[in-house]
């Protein structure tokens, strides 16, 4: 049995939908055995990541503040009365829901998937009362999977969403998703925080591979994408997005987008800004040594124009210890395209210090 | 991407299974879901079970809290619900696999789906004790996928579920299925009410579709069909009757069938009647932004042809009651009986023309 990720849209459009549900079917029998998923892409491309709270030198956050002494009462019933309103439906083509999405401030701004809204300029937006208005994609960042979506707010009752503090999850907590999953609106599912900060392959072969995910075991459909995971508080905590699963529907490994990526660039986005993440281009493997061993540099990367060579061992960047591949993404998330960092390689013994100006990741 | 819409009863023997597995597989890549429907199902309130029926075993920490107490608030409690209501469920067993069902009265009547019992006029019932009886097939409504069986209960001492009031759900509220997916005997699941009031294609082509269904992301495959769905005070509230899904089992969108309609056809399910819908044979064209609803075609023969309403009349209003949508008509419909004549104010071009329809039965 092989295990796909599937990006979760409706199959709303199918030729659409081929293009990010990356789709294994087991035909086996009727017991369907899980294989352990695969490890995390060690040898994949360092991606830059989005921690806010990181900062260039400093060690890695501590542990997460713990909740407060008394638990937020889990009450289902209450968030949907509170969020339901805020949930839309995003239809590409008239009457083919697409996907969910979430309003997040009074002007009329939705936050969705990139994949939802991916090759359309312009949506249909169902709103929680089934009015049906006209929405305009604004900016988008393609690696994170995110987009926003306005809607003319003029004459419309809107009830957004407030944004949670991701980083102050932990798992077990419980959360609610709502969406419209085989376009049946507004469905509400439950289930836990089932893993912190996983890292996935990139929607699009060759792109920025995904950091940071929550993952959750709240039923996550296609048509689910781009609605709201949302804490015991009501507040939305990330962006459902995305399942590992051997079919095109759940398992109980759903992921979504943590608030604190959405909180970030939602900014730049509204502002119809393309987000674009800084890229190195190189491959590399962990191992007992320190640093991280460069296996392949791309032709014509900034780490090729630089001068990296396959081979060189990364031990520094920034002045700061590499000693391993989070370490490296981390720091790569915190810089802006065109910055420009000094990397620190051991060359066969040799201490040889490289000056890299940052480009955006290709594609 | 195809989903299809699945009905939950076990493939203990895959050949067959297809018999009880209403396949609406939608090859369009795409659902197109009707709007929910309020759940405004009228239901008669008298149910035949009174909640005295059961004396509250360890009447302890779980009162028996009804939705119009609001409050005491359950602490939801599986164990206890378990532990309550699990003798009262029964395996319902077919030479082509099987279902779920619950004791509805301590008089030997098992309501169960449809689809778990069609073709059959006995069945194997298992009890909790794990005893095997014959069931015989009483009544039963195909549309709304109910059955009724009836064991011979001398001399047994049957507990019949508690019943709570489907109506009153609310989206988030927790639920708790009790059934026999893949033939495991009483396997409890939890979840919460994920909507109410769902819309569903019918089970067969050209059916009636199924509304108000009850939808829950608790975990319901093949073989759970017919089960109890049940509230944190340990009501059944809804049948437990199919899913969507890409695969025979669960990915957690399920539907159930609202408690309010078992109470409201029990009488005539266990009286042996195959219950009748109403049925006028016409399909709605979009609606747009005229007033009334238009017509978009009549079904040939159909109480409408018979009547004469046409394709492209616009219906203004029926009974004397102004119709926004398709599914006001259809839930109006639904409150008459076979036979019954029902007067249709409708515009064609200019003109007003009042149209008296004679509601027959839905085509099998």
């Amino acid at each position: 049995m092989r295990t796909a990720v599937i990006a979760l849209i409706s199959g709303a459009a199918a030729g659409i939908a081929a293009a990010f549900i990356a789709l294994a079917i087991d035909d086996g029998g009727t017991t369907t055995i899980i294989r352990e998923a695969p490890p995390a892409e060690a040898t994949v491309e360092p991606a830059s990541t989005v921690q806010r709270t990181a900062e260039i030198g400093e060690p890695a956050p501590a542990e997460p503040e713990p909740p407060p002494a008394i638990a937020t009462a889990f009450d289902p019933a209450a968030i949907f009365k509170q969020i339901g309103p805020a949930v839309v439906s995003i239809e590409t083509q008239q009457g083919l829901v697409s996907g969910s999405g979430f309003i997040v401030d009074g002007d009329g701004h939705i936050v969705t998937n990139f994949h939802v809204v991916q090759g359309s300029n312009s949506v249909s937006v169902v709103l929680d009362d089934e009015t049906r208005v006209s929405g305009q994609v604004l900016g988008f960042d393609r690696a994170n999977d995110l987009a926003v979506v306005a809607i003319d707010p003029i004459g419309v009752e809107l009830r957004p969403a407030p944004l949670g503090d991701s980083d102050a999850l932990i798992v077990g907590d419980p959360v609610v998703a709502i969406g419209n999953p085989f376009g049946l609106e507004r469905t509400l599912t439950t289930g836990v925080v089932s893993a912190l900060g996983r890292l996935r392959p990139p929607l699009e072969a060759g792109g920025r591979p995904q950091r940071g995910l929550i993952q959750t075991d709240a039923a996550i459909n296609p048509g689910n994408s781009g609605g709201p995971l949302i804490n015991a508080a009501g507040e939305v905590i990330g962006v459902n997005a995305s399942a590992e699963s051997p079919i095109d529907g759940s398992v109980g490994v759903g992921f979504a987008i943590p608030s604190s990526i959405v909180q970030r660039f939602l900014p730049e986005m509204i502002a119809g800004e393309e987000i674009l993440h800084p890229w190195l281009g190189i491959s590399s493997v962990e191992s007992d040594e320190p640093g991280l061993l460069i296996e392949s540099v791309f032709a014509d990367s900034p780490a090729d124009a630089g001068g990296l060579l396959p081979g060189d061992r990364l031990i520094r960047a920034n002045g700061v210890a590499i000693e391993g591949f989070e370490d490296l993404a981390d720091l790569l998330d915190d810089q802006r395209v065109g910055a420009v960092v000094t990397v620190g390689v051991d060359r066969q013994g040799e201490s040889v210090a490289i000056e890299i100006t940052l480009a955006a990741w290709p594609g | 991407m195809r989903t299809a819409v699945i009905s939950v009863g076990s493939g203990l023997v895959a050949a067959v299974a297809a018999a009880f597995i209403a396949l609406a597989i939608d090859d369009g890549g795409t659902t197109v879901i009707e709007q929910a429907a309020p759940a405004t199902e009228v239901v008669a309130d008298s149910p035949l079970v009174s909640n005295t029926l059961e004396p509250e075993p360890a009447a302890t920490e779980v009162p028996a809290a009804r939705v119009d107490d609001p409050v005491v608030v359950n602490a939801f409690d599986p164990v206890q619900i378990f532990q309550t209501v699990e003798g009262s469920v029964v395996s319902v067993l077919t030479p082509e696999g099987g279902g779920s069902g619950f004791f509805i009265d301590d008089a030997g009547h098992v309501i169960t789906n449809y689809h778990v019992v069609q073709g059959h006029d006995e069945v194997s019932i298992v009890l909790s004790d794990g005893t095997s009886v014959t069931g015989r097939v009483l009544g039963f409504d195909s549309a709304n996928d109910l059955a009724v069986v009836e064991i011979d209960a001398t001399g047994m001492v049957i507990t019949p579920v508690r019943l709570g009031d489907s109506s009153a759900l609310v989206v988030g509220e927790p639920v708790v299925a009790i059934g026999n997916p893949f033939g495991l005997e009483r396997t409890l699941t939890t979840g919460v009410v994920s909507a109410v009031g769902r819309v569903r294609p019918p089970l067969l082509d050209g059916g009636r579709a199924q509304r108000g269904l009850i939808q829950t992301d608790a975990s319901v495959n093949p073989g759970n069909s017919g089960g109890p769905l049940i509230n944190q005070a340990g009501e059944v509230i809804g049948v437990n009757a199919s899913a969507q899904s890409p695969i025979r089992g669960s990915v957690g969108v399920n539907f159930a069938i609202p408690i309010a309609l078992v109470e409201r056809f029990l009488p005539d399910l266990i009286a042996g009647e195959v219950i009748q819908h109403p049925w006028i044979g016409i399909a709605g064209a979009a609606a747009d932004s005229e007033a009334g609803l238009p017509i978009g075609d009549v079904v040939a023969d159909g109480p409408a042809a018979q009547a004469g309403l046409q394709a492209g009349d616009r219906i203004v209003a029926v009974a004397g009651v102004n119709l926004d949508s398709f599914d006001a008509l259809a839930e109006l419909i639904d409150q008459r009986s076979v036979g019954e004549t029902v007067p249709f104010a409708v515009q064609r071009g200019a003109e007003r023309l009042d149209i008296a329809v004679t509601l027959a039965s839905w085509p099998a």
